[in-house]
């Protein structure tokens, strides 16, 4: 039923173009390497989530693409040109919500587009309309002390989406969230990306997340990260994220990454066991 | 998204969220009630200080001639007020005491903003700020009136000299408190350099820049009334050298009384302005304030004792 595949094309859909290309990235902090050989393909309007243990790589990924630092080997291009910060068309979320404490709800949704320069009308407007996708219409004078860390995590999303990127970057968007709540915004999150088309390559540490939301998985191995294994999600595309727990391709697919991603977390482990001695 | 959207009933606070009529306010007893009612209290310690020193100083245990008693010394600050000159003369420790801070204020903050933005000025200048801010610049007060005269701008001089490393000093450590998930928002959001200082870094030293300019303001006036006194002539310190080279305590304190209420006021308008500019901050240490007499639940909260805008001359 899944298809695995070892390197990061998309085995199905050889036609698209990729939007973000990554080609042969190592990437060390001082003279440790953080990922190594990275090699990944997104095409466009694709889904990705990338997952693997605590501490392999995945936000310094991320932030290679996002042009917050430079790879030292290796290239990235989006839409062709070197990442670069201050994108209009990228939105990049990180895993702590950043929230300016002195602007208001709407204000800190407005934050991304206006730093763009978008006119006032316009941006309060997409703002609002962000703020009542993730729940939040009451909130919009709050300030960021009065919510609940999912409630600012979603102002977070609700930044991030409100100028319409073509590419998202979600780091852990999710994991403040308790379950219930979690699993309705990820439903919406999924529905705002069919509505916008963009491409997503989302972060997590919750592999039903992953699989739930993306089309594609890829897994990391422990630190330094190389990318141990892609598998094409066989879901339908237009799917409801509440009702998959029913799904017997959901769960064979949950058993199989479970599997690979639990040699990683064993072995380290291991590894952690080992340099004790 | 919540379910609470439907028990909201549409009122909107001032702090930007709508309550519900079905809770209800905790109503605590009235001695609580009047505890918490600052006002009151204060109102209420002014009237046992007064009352005390007026008893005290009737009883006799202390002398009435050296610390005069309330009963005498609000009739003399009446009398001065009406008859004598004390208006004009608060009018000149004012005057000084406004053109000070706001120089020392504007230098300050300025001064802070290079310090924080430069790494080489920061480098560079920082023993001199150290070294200047630990000398005893009261004792500079002489040399200010050999430099400027007998006249305002001696006072003015010492007000600088007091103020200025003052709010250098909160500026500095405020613009240095901006967290590194906001740098680094600011960074993917391809920000450029003022944008980011104005958007990002500065509103969140505005706290801290503001605890400054009220000690600034304090010693402000100690600047001028100390600078007044030292000449002797000029403005309520003078008029201190004055009442008490001739004894007269009553009048003395009739001049204290004034200059605590000036100042007071001159604080509170402050004050005012900063909750108005820092809202979110209030709202951020809601209950968390020691000994906080604000809504809701408090409790165990009260212990923490959290004092977050005390950062005065830290470098
Ligand atoms: N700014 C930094 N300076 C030095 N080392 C860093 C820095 N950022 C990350 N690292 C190191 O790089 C490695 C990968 O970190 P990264 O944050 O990418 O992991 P991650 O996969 O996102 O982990 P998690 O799932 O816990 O967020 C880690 O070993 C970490 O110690
Ligand atoms: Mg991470």
């Amino acid at each position: 039923m899944t298809t695995a595949s070892q390197n990061g094309a998309r085995p199905n859909d050889p036609s698209a173009s990729p939007v973000v290309r990554v080609h042969a990235v190592s990437h060390a902090y001082g003279r440790r390497w953080a990922i190594r050989d990275i090699n990944l393909e997104v095409a466009e309007s694709e889904f990705i989530a990338i997952v693997g243990p605590s501490g392999c790589g995945k936000t310094t990924l991320l932030n290679l693409l996002a042009g917050l630092e430079s790879p030292r080997r290796g290239t990235l291009d989006i839409f062709g040109s070197t990442p670069r910060t201050g994108r209009t068309d990228v939105g990049y979320l990180f895993a702590r919500d950043s929230l300016l404490p002195w602007r208001t709800v709407l204000g800190n949704a407005e934050l991304a587009m206006e730093m763009f320069g978008w006119d006032r009308a316009t941006r309060q407007d997409k703002a609002r309309q962000m703020l009542e996708a993730v729940g939040l219409s009451d909130y919009e004078r709050a300030y960021p002390a009065q919510l609940s860390q999912g409630m600012r995590q979603r102002v977070a999303i609700a930044r991030t989406l409100a100028p319409d990127p073509r590419i998202v970057f979600l780091d852990e968007p999710f994991s403040a969230l308790d379950a219930q709540t979690k699993l309705l915004l990820q439903d919406t999150f999924r529905r705002i990306w069919e509505s916008l088309g963009s491409t997503v390559i989302l972060i997590t540490h919750d592999l039903a997340e992953a699989i739930a939301m993306a089309d594609r998985v890829v897994l990391f191995t422990r630190g330094p990260g190389r990318i141990k294994n892609v598998y094409v999600v066989d879901l339908p595309a237009k799917r409801s994220l509440l009702s998959l727990q029913g799904e017997q391709a959901f769960h064979s697919m949950y058993e199989q990454i479970w599997a690979d991603l639990r040699d990683e977390v064993a072995s380290e482990g291991e590894t952690a066991d080992g340099s004790a001695k | 998204m919540e379910a609470r959207s439907s028990s909201l009933v549409a009122t909107l606070e001032d702090d930007g969220l709508f309550v519900t009529d079905e809770i209800e306010e905790p109503q605590a007893n009235i001695f609580i009630r009047f505890l918490r009612h600052d006002r009151t209290i204060q109102v209420f310690a002014l009237c046992v200080l007064l009352g005390a020193w007026e008893l005290c100083a009737r009883a006799g245990v202390v002398p009435a001639s050296f610390t005069s008693e309330p009963s005498r010394f609000f009739p003399a600050l009446w009398d001065q007020l009406i008859h004598g000159n004390l208006v004009s003369l608060m009018g000149v420790t004012l005057t000084e005491t406004m053109i000070g801070f706001a120089l020392a204020s504007v230098l300050g903050l300025l001064a802070g903003i290079v310090l924080a933005e430069s790494r080489v000025a920061e480098k560079v200048s920082r023993p001199f700020l150290v070294g200047f801010n630990n000398l005893p610049r009261i004792a500079l007060a002489p040399l200010f009136v050999l430099w400027f005269g007998l006249g305002s701008s001696s006072r003015v001089a010492l007000i600088v000299s007091l103020g200025f490393f003052i709010v250098t000093f909160n500026t500095y450590a405020g613009l240095q408190a901006a967290g590194r998930d906001y740098m680094l928002l600011a960074k993917t959001l391809g920000v450029g350099r003022i944008r980011r200082f104005r958007r990002f870094v500065f509103p969140s030293a505005v706290p801290t820049i503001f605890s400054g300019l009220q000690l600034c303001l304090s010693y402000a006036f100690l600047g001028a009334v100390v600078g007044e006194m030292l000449t002797g002539n000029q403005g309520l310190g003078g008029y201190f050298t004055l009442q008490l080279s001739s004894f007269d305590v009553d009048n003395f304190f009739a001049g204290m009384v004034l200059l605590v209420i000036v100042s007071l006021a001159l604080s509170s308008i402050m004050r005012v302005i900063e909750l108005q500019l820092i809202k979110w901050r209030q709202i951020e240490m809601r209950g968390l304030e020691a000994g906080a007499s604000g809504r809701g639940q408090r409790g165990s909260n009260r212990s923490f004792g959290l004092r977050p805008r005390d950062r005065s001359e830290e470098f």
